[in-house]
């Protein structure tokens, strides 16, 4: 202090200014300087019309920018999809955008909007469908004529439909990248019930089921002007506004069938601790919770009050006792899971090192039991409602932002004053009372408990943890797409037949007798747009060693798989290959040419009726019955016996899945078997790789050596 | 910011001539400004709308400031002010500036030994290195990590960031609108008496910034085009600093920085929001009062000669091609920068324009394409520059070639009216929205008050460029797209220079 006193005295003094300031100057303890009570959020008067047609809209005139913004939120959802379809409304949302419109395709209703600079956006969520238009004030009717045409015509192309299918299977594919994204989607599994609307999740089968007609049908039903609360705010005068809309959606014809009832919510039933595996991770992932509740509920305000005090961010209880104090979490917190329309998930959560996952468990129980005996401080009480007031103030920081709350508020059926009167008990609710609502909403014989993480790695805990049911997080396959006649036994017995004349024509003798093999290749892979080199070497100790190098622009990548076990060097020093990856690696095996080729015997071959073409050569089909293996078709050339394709359902570069078409050109003669020089991958009709041999090395003696990890 | 493949913000602020309004062109109005006697300038504008405020301290220095040597210390700085004072961020002020002094001891005794160079000890390195950690763990145990940023999370900060560039150096944060007075003292007391605390562990980290940067072969790319850019001007720097400097800048550096740069002229504060100007004014005067006076520094005297000759930096990589191009043109003071940037928006702004039809929609020989004008800076004479990511199966000489048609194109036919009112409507829009948040509109009022001079040109930026004519953009054209004044930047891969008969 004294150092300050004497750096400020030292300028004040040089600048001829008296002394403002003490000793201590202005520099008190930030922590104490007063905050005025803040200012309510703002209080908005929008204009309600509801037009002939149904539709209510509610308008705001705010003169400051020359911008306008419309919202729609239409009554539609995700929760209303058949079980076999999920997905539906999703997908129907993100193509109503993308396809455009039936008198302005997709691609023209960008550039438009893009020269105009507006924007037009839809997208159905769970419970809700919203459209929306932001325009400047000149551009107002034709930004608004678009918008119509989106909302009432939409195109639904089939190639956005196809692009808004795969876009969906990437999602799929990379959901159980994260434990934290597994265990909160596994939590509402458990609150909910597996199959309830409010739970599900789209899957591969779901989304190839979804046909366009079945877009069109749901865009039928669910969009209707009297399904749909619309709000327009900024720079524009209502009436003129009011005029347009009516000749928009004036005729616009009302809904005619009855909207499905909603699912119900019940209490969790799901009860005990369950855990889900996840092998590649190295810290665990705790919830404990039940279900939530409605913001309707009486109690919402004061529960929210407890949330905030047990777990709503560093100066909370579970922050403070297990992170703080104890030093276990990564992360920490509690949420109360209110939803407008239904009630979520309520829990409260760790994420801490594998190995103190029990210990941290056992403090995590504490601290809930603690938080519904304990009533909070009158310091804790302050700092919440404080933090919670903060932070409400930034979501509605706009009058725009109010508008569009207040619409909600219509649309599912809450008073136009929720808010304040909220922000109103929140202010006022006392510490009994934050306890007492927690008591009453908080069963400590409800709470189901939820663990994710590595379970090879807790397997000293697991008996202290005590009984658990594992959850099967597995994404599941799509069900086979070829369709195929019966099989008779001569058609097995002729795929039999094909196969060991490709034996022969690729080596006989010298291909089952080959012991290992080296093989270094060079060419391109086609990924997002791009054209990537690539070198490989794989070296192959049959019948189950193989060892595979990649050197790709950004570095070298390496895999090796030997006897059921695997390690892998993706440029960041060995580490072992999780067990999933493994398996994969020995489905993949599985089709090799050498070992179909040598093991042909073993699988069951159905010789397919007629011929085919396979690059301009006449071929005949094999179709391999096989559960490790779907919709696997090997192609045979007429003439010289080899196998030319080979079709099959595989993983592609995102991890969903793809039909992959490998074909297999240029065979060579070296040492007594025959290669093939040339080798192309295509994945859904696109090309992904090609590749051309540069050296083949049979039989020079490979070890195990060669295959152990570093 | 980083370096790397960004536009650089461009003002592209264009009215389609009518309809402003009416709350918009009294925006201006506004707008008020009170001046300290340090000569420290605060523009205010009450917003009631909702109970939050944004503010913004634009510090006219930047990397281009930084002298050899002592590169990315401007960058470093901006780090230190999130470190504390001596009443935000330590334990025991007095104690710690004590520990803080021998880590420098400690520094200096190991820069001595390596500037000692091929005569340096290793062993002696390697004690002295020891040394200096020792010494920093003890000032450490002074410290109250993130002190500073707490405090603001626990009063509902939003948006809590900083950011330094070639011509700038910006603070900036969010806060509910009862938070007033904490934001000026802590706020005036980071600008008057900052600690450099933490200095050399916050430096290592910079340096890992710099190196993950340099893992990517486009960054290493427009590193070497951008200095080839610049013979003479500083806008040739990283912004970051160069990696054997940041291994030596020291406390002492970095303060004398500031001592010459944070000077209270030499900033502007905006604040928008729920805020009462009286009630700024008095905050300003309790906290600010004693943010170092001084003479305002004097701008950068180089000036980058006229360019005559093409530069061609070429860089062979396996990694996607791409061709980047950049021209000399005029800084953002000059009249001409108008028809500048509308120039830029004609070449590269969109799926609608003229690189982006011929390469991407019509010969498919990109990827992506781009264009923006003041790249990397435009306080002083900068760059438009036009990239293009080369699709599969294209060369880059044939991007280039059709990049230089279709600049040629706009060089002898100019753009077309309806082109222009297309850009001038988006233009308008992207100002518009960016003046609708809290923040930013005080990035916009403090950016215009001090870097040129004088808040009110913001309100006559778009009229300005809703004056540039069709005939304007040519002529700028024909001025800038020539030969001599091209500084070409590819990226290609090695077997594209075998097959042509090159050398790596």
């Amino acid at each position: 202090m004294r150092c300050t006193w004497s750096t400020l005295a030292a300028s004040l003094i040089a600048l001829g200014v008296p002394s403002l300031v003490s000793a201590q100057g202005p520099w008190v303890d930030p922590r104490t300087i007063p905050v005025p009570e803040l200012n309510p959020i703002p209080q908005i008067h929008p204009q309600r019309v509801q037009l002939k047609n149904g539709m209510i809209v509610y308008f705001l005139e705010n003169h400051e920018f020359p911008i306008v913004d419309v919202q729609a939120r239409v009554h539609v959802g995700g929760i209303y999809d058949p079980p076999e379809k999920v997905g539906l409304a999703s997908i129907t949302g993100r193509v109503m955008r993308s396809g455009g419109s039936t008198q302005t395709n997709g691609d023209a209703l960008d550039e438009k909007l893009e020269s105009m600079a507006s924007s037009v956006e839809v997208g159905i969520g769970d419970t809700d469908g919203t459209a929306s238009a932001s325009t400047l004030t000149p551009n107002l009717d034709q930004t608004l004529r678009l918008y119509a045409q989106v909302l009432r015509t939409p195109a639904f192309p089939q190639d956005k439909i196809d692009l808004a299918k795969k876009q969906e299977k990437t999602g799929i594919a990379s959901r159980n990248d994260e434990h934290l994204d597994i265990a909160f989607r596994e939590l509402s599994h458990l609150v909910y019930g597996k199959d309830h609307p409010y739970a599900r999740e789209t899957e591969y089968a779901t989304i190839d089921a979804i046909t366009r007609d079945d877009l069109i049908a749901l865009h039928k039903a669910y969009f209707h002007p009297d399904r749909m609360i619309m709000t327009v705010y900024g720079d524009f005068n209502t009436k003129k506004v009011q005029t347009l809309l009516n000749q928009l959606f004036g005729d616009w014809p009302k809904a005619t069938q009855p909207l499905p009832a909603d699912p119900v919510v019940g209490k969790t039933e799901a009860k005990g601790v369950f855990f889900a595996n996840k092998s590649d991770v190295t810290n665990s992932v705790i919830i404990i919770g039940h279900e939530g509740m409605r913001e309707d509920n009486p109690d919402y305000p004061a529960m929210d009050v407890f949330h905030q005090i047990v777990g709503g961010g560093f100066s909370s209880r579970l922050f403070n006792d297990i992170r703080t104090l104890r030093g276990l979490a990564y992360a920490t917190g509690s949420f109360l899971g209110a939803g407008l329309h239904h009630p979520g998930a309520q829990g409260f959560y760790v994420l801490t090192q594998s190995d103190s996952t029990r210990a941290t468990l056992g403090y995590l129980r504490n601290d809930i039991q603690q938080a519904l005996t304990q009533k909070p401080t009158e310091e804790e009480l302050k700092r919440a409602k404080d933090a919670m007031l903060n932070s409400l103030v930034f979501t509605l920081s706009s009058k725009g932002a109010v508008l569009n709350r207040m619409a909600a508020y219509e649309y599912y059926g809450y008073p136009a004053d929720f808010l304040t009167r909220y922000e109103k008990a929140v202010r006022v609710v006392t510490a009994d009372e934050v306890l007492a609502a927690a008591k009453r909403n908080v069963r400590p014989d409800g709470l189901v408990t939820l663990l994710v993480g590595d379970k090879a790695a807790l397997s000293s805990q697991l008996s202290a943890i005590g009984p658990m049911t594992d959850i099967d997080i597995s994404i599941p396959e799509p069900g086979t797409s070829t369709v195929r006649p019966e099989g008779s036994e001569a058609d097995f017995k002729r795929g039999q037949e094909l196969l060991g004349a490709a034996l022969e024509a690729t080596g006989g003798a010298a291909l089952s007798k080959l012991s290992d093999l080296t093989v270094e290749e060079s060419g391109t892979i086609s990924a997002q747009g791009m054209e990537i080199a690539i070198s490989t070497r794989t070296l192959s100790k049959f019948p189950d060693c193989e060892r595979s190098e990649q050197t790709l622009p950004m570095g070298k990548m390496i895999q090796s798989v030997c006897g059921g076990q695997g390690w892998m060097d993706a440029m960041q020093g060995p580490e072992d290959m999780p067990a999933e990856m493994v398996a994969e690696a020995e489905s993949e095996r599985n089709r090799q040419l050498r070992n179909v080729l040598t093991a042909h015997d073993q699988l069951k071959l159905q010789a397919m009726p007629g011929e085919t073409d396979v690059e301009g050569r006449p071929a005949l089909a094999v179709f391999v019955v096989s559960d490790k293996v779907k919709d696997w078709t090997i192609y045979v050339d007429k003439e010289t016996h080899r196998i030319v394709r080979m079709d099959y359902r595989g993983r592609g570069i995102t991890g969903a899945p793809v039909m992959a078409k490998e074909f297999f050109e240029d065979y060579r003669q070296v040492g007594g078997i025959w290669y093939p020089y040339k080798h192309r991958i295509v994945h859904d009709d696109a090309p992904l790789a090609t590749m051309t041999v540069s050296s083949i090395k049979p039989n020079t003696g490979l070890t195990a050596e060669t295959f152990k990890k570093p | 910011m980083k370096n790397g493949l960004i536009a650089a913000t461009c003002l592209c602020v264009l009215v389609s001539g009518s309809a402003f309004s009416a709350g918009f062109e009294s925006l201006e109005s506004q707008v008020k400004e009170y001046r300290l006697p340090n000569g420290l300038t605060f523009l205010v504008l009450e917003r009631h709308d909702a109970p939050v405020f944004s503010y913004v301290t634009y510090v006219d220095a930047g990397s281009v400031d930084d002298l050899p040597g002592t590169t990315g210390v401007a960058h470093m700085f901006e780090h230190m002010a999130f470190k504390g004072t001596p009443t935000v961020g330590t334990k025991d002020y007095t104690a710690e500036q004590g520990a803080m002094k021998k880590v420098d001891e400690a520094v200096a005794a190991l820069n001595a030994e390596q500037d000692k160079r091929q005569a340096a000890d290793s062993t002696k390195i390697a004690a002295l290195t020891a040394a200096v950690k020792e010494a920093e763990k003890k000032a450490q145990e002074y410290v109250i990590s993130n002190d500073f940023s707490k405090i603001l999370e626990e009063n509902g900060v939003v948006d809590l960031n900083a950011g330094t560039f070639t011509d700038w150096t910006q603070y900036s944060y969010s806060l509910p609108s009862n938070r007033l007075e904490l934001w000026a003292r802590l706020e005036g007391d980071r600008l008057t008496q900052p600690v450099m605390r933490e200095y050399y562990t916050e430096r290592d980290v910079v340096y890992e910034e710099r190196r993950f940067e340099e893992s990517s072969p486009v960054g290493r790319l427009v590193s070497e085009w951008l200095a080839a850019s610049f013979d003479a001007h500083a806008y040739g720097k990283d912004v970051i600093g160069y990696a054997s400097d940041l291994k030596r800048i020291t406390r002492e550096d970095a303060w004398d920085f500031r001592k010459k740069y944070y000077v209270a002229t030499n900033m502007t504060i905006a604040i928008v929001g729920d805020v009462r100007f009286e009630d700024v004014k008095k905050l300003a005067d309790k906290y600010f009062a004693n943010v170092q006076a001084g003479d305002d520094p004097p701008p950068l005297r180089t000036v980058e000669p006229r360019h005559d000759s093409e530069v061609r930096v070429i860089h062979e990589e396996e990694a996607q091609p791409i061709v980047l191009v950049g021209y000399h043109i005029p800084g953002g003071g000059d009249p001409e920068w108008f028809a500048a940037d509308i120039l830029s928006d004609v070449i590269g702004s969109g799926r609608t324009s003229r690189l982006y039809k011929r390469l991407v929609k019509q010969d498919k020989i990109a990827a992506q394409t781009g264009a923006s004008a003041g790249f990397i800076g435009d306080k002083y004479p900068t760059l438009l520059f036009v990239q293009a990511v080369v699709a599969k199966d294209a060369t880059t000489d044939a991007v280039e070639k059709a990049i230089y048609e279709e600049l040629n194109r706009v060089s002898k036919e100019g753009p077309t009216a309806d082109e222009l009112k297309k850009i001038k409507t988006r233009a308008q829009a992207s100002f518009i929205r960016s003046m609708r948040s809290n923040s930013g509109l005080a990035e916009e009022l403090a950016t215009y008050e001090e870097k040129w001079g004088d808040w009110h040109k913001l309100f006559k930026y778009l009229k300005a460029l809703n004056q540039v004519t069709p005939a304007d953009v040519q002529r700028m054209s024909a001025d800038t797209f020539r030969p001599g004044n091209r500084v070409v930047g590819i990226l290609r891969h090695p077997e594209t220079a075998a097959a042509e008969g090159g050398s790596k």
